[in-house]
């Protein structure tokens, strides 16, 4: 499972990654991996807001439906339209195209609490 | 008894399979994913292990009058060699399960949902007791020292005829012994809508018999299949799967295996039967394709209208269709094919209707050149 260096982790599968203006989400290698084809992604709309551990999104593979929570606090400033018709991005690009939505940077107490690559590893191989 | 293995679970590991608990079996849920299997039973083969499902032989002299006693379907109208389904109802007409049944000239096969074998043998068993059948009847688990495979698609016939498997005439519902002491049954039956064979073995052969059909890989294109896309196949044909659109509190009718009830000969659960059917169809088990956004889940309630008229209780993406697809229970007043519905997917009205089934159309009686 890959699990790049240059990200940070939420325990339910999220990735974080920095950027000047805010933060970029998606869900894990791991996740995608463990909910098979993705057919379906429901992304909330721009400017919602939503508290750490809130459900933000939801995935949905063949069988099963999943809650994406937000991994940080904030605004949502923009989600990946692509995948409305293209859902299948999270499986094929899951740290790229396949990224589901922006939140406005978050305090800097939440980034620190998230996981490091090597905790995530950990969790995703107990 | 979660936890139970079937004698192919270290092969399907090696395969990558992603494994899941059903009706108490380690089951494997998908290989390379549930699209790509899908669609490849569609257009090709697929190979499935159904070991856990449950296969009960009844014998003794009286056997055939016992079958007849329990199921709902009429077991005298099945000669030897040919499959019937049927309803296991208790004595209050409440369906304990839906099941095969394999006539053999002196015995017969029943092949039953691994999530109620233990409830299925209990019932048995107990009905077994009755003095009629004293010393009459034996209810034999056999599936315990069995394996189920299933080769299933447009290339099944191709596929048995290279591993030499002698059963290209065999129509639809009907199965042959083969092996040298008759110890392999082959049915040209299955859960897919597509051509296709299942075969009960001794546990033993299971891991020969695998590789032999996955032997035919590069030749003819098989590929092992799990119960992912199992679910997706069966859902396109509109079969209805117990658990899902089938309980003990179904009516037969509603669900539309109606036909597989004979109320016309004596069987447990038939007075009950007599009453539910003279009260009438107060809802009905309908398809339905989604057309806005949204797939429908088991358990989401479906509107009429903006008033709540039933509720879904199967739904998936159709990997043949590319659209969200499901089984509901309507109020008989909207059951009507062509009725628009709304899904009420986490809070939204999402809109749908009424189609006729099968999803697909079914192949299940295609003609097999020999």
């Amino acid at each position: 499972m890959s699990v790049p260096a240059n990200l940070r982790y939420a325990d339910s599968h999220e990735w974080v990654k920095m950027e000047d203006d805010g933060v970029i989400v998606g869900v894990t290698d791991y996740a995608q991996s463990e909910m098979g084809d993705i057919v379906f992604a429901e992304l909330p709309p721009v400017g919602a807001e939503y508290e750490k551990g809130e459900g933000m999104a939801v995935i949905e593979s063949v069988k099963a439906v999943s809650d994406i929570y937000a991994p940080v606090g904030g605004t949502v400033i923009a989600v990946n339209e692509a995948l409305v018709d293209s859902p299948e991005l999270v499986n094929d690009d899951c740290y790229g195209d396949g990224w589901l939505v922006k939140l406005s940077l978050p305090e800097k107490v939440e980034l620190d609490e998230l996981l490091s690559p090597e905790e995530y590893e950990a969790q995703i191989e107990a | 008894m979660a936890g139970n293995v079937t004698p192919l679970a270290a092969i399907h590991r090696l395969l990558g399979a992603r494994f899941t608990e059903f009706g108490g079996w380690e089951m494997p849920v998908q290989y390379t994913g549930i699209i790509d299997e899908h669609l490849a039973v569609r257009q090709r083969c697929g190979l499935f292990d159904l070991s856990h499902m449950g296969e009960v032989e009844i014998r003794g002299p009286m056997a055939l009058e016992f079958v007849q006693e329990v199921l709902s379907n009429d077991v005298l109208k099945l000669t030897p060699g040919r499959v019937q389904y049927s309803l296991l109802c208790n004595e209050m007409g409440g369906i304990l399960d839906d099941l095969l049944v394999y006539r053999h000239q002196d015995y017969v096969t029943l092949v039953v949902n691994a999530s109620n074998t233990d409830k299925d043998l209990d019932w048995l068993r107990q009905v077994a007791l009755r003095p009629r059948y004293q010393g009459k009847v034996e209810i034999l688990n056999v599936g315990e020292e069995r394996a189920i495979l299933a080769v299933q698609g447009p290339l099944a016939p191709k596929v048995m005829q290279v591993v030499g498997l002698d059963v290209l005439d065999l129509p639809y519902m009907a199965f042959r012994l083969l092996g040298r002491q008759g110890e392999l049954m082959v049915s040209r039956t299955g859960y897919t809508g597509e051509v296709g064979y299942e075969l009960y073995l001794p546990a033993a052969d299971a891991v020969t018999w695998w590789e032999r059909f996955m032997g035919v890989k590069e030749s003819i294109g098989i590929q092992p299949v799990g119960l992912g896309a199992r679910d997706t196949l069966r859902l396109e044909m509109g079969y209805t799967l117990y658990g899902n659109d089938i309980d003990e509190t179904t009516n037969p009718w509603e669900a539309g295996i109606g036909w597989a009830v004979k109320l016309d000969k004596e069987f447990i659960g038939r007075e009950a039967l007599l009453q539910t059917k003279a009260q009438g169809l107060q809802r009905c088990l309908v398809g339905f394709r989604v057309d806005g956004r949204g797939i429908a889940r088991p358990g989401y309630p479906v509107q009429v209208s903006d008033e709540l008229k039933g509720e879904v209780t199967s739904g998936c993406i159709s990997p043949s269709l590319d659209k969200a697809i499901g089984l509901a229970y309507l109020d008989h007043t909207c059951a009507e094919e062509g009725t628009l519905l709304e899904v009420i997917v986490r809070g939204k009205a999402v809109a749908a209707q009424i189609v006729s089934l099968p999803f697909v159309p079914s192949r299940v009686r295609d003609v097999v050149d020999s």
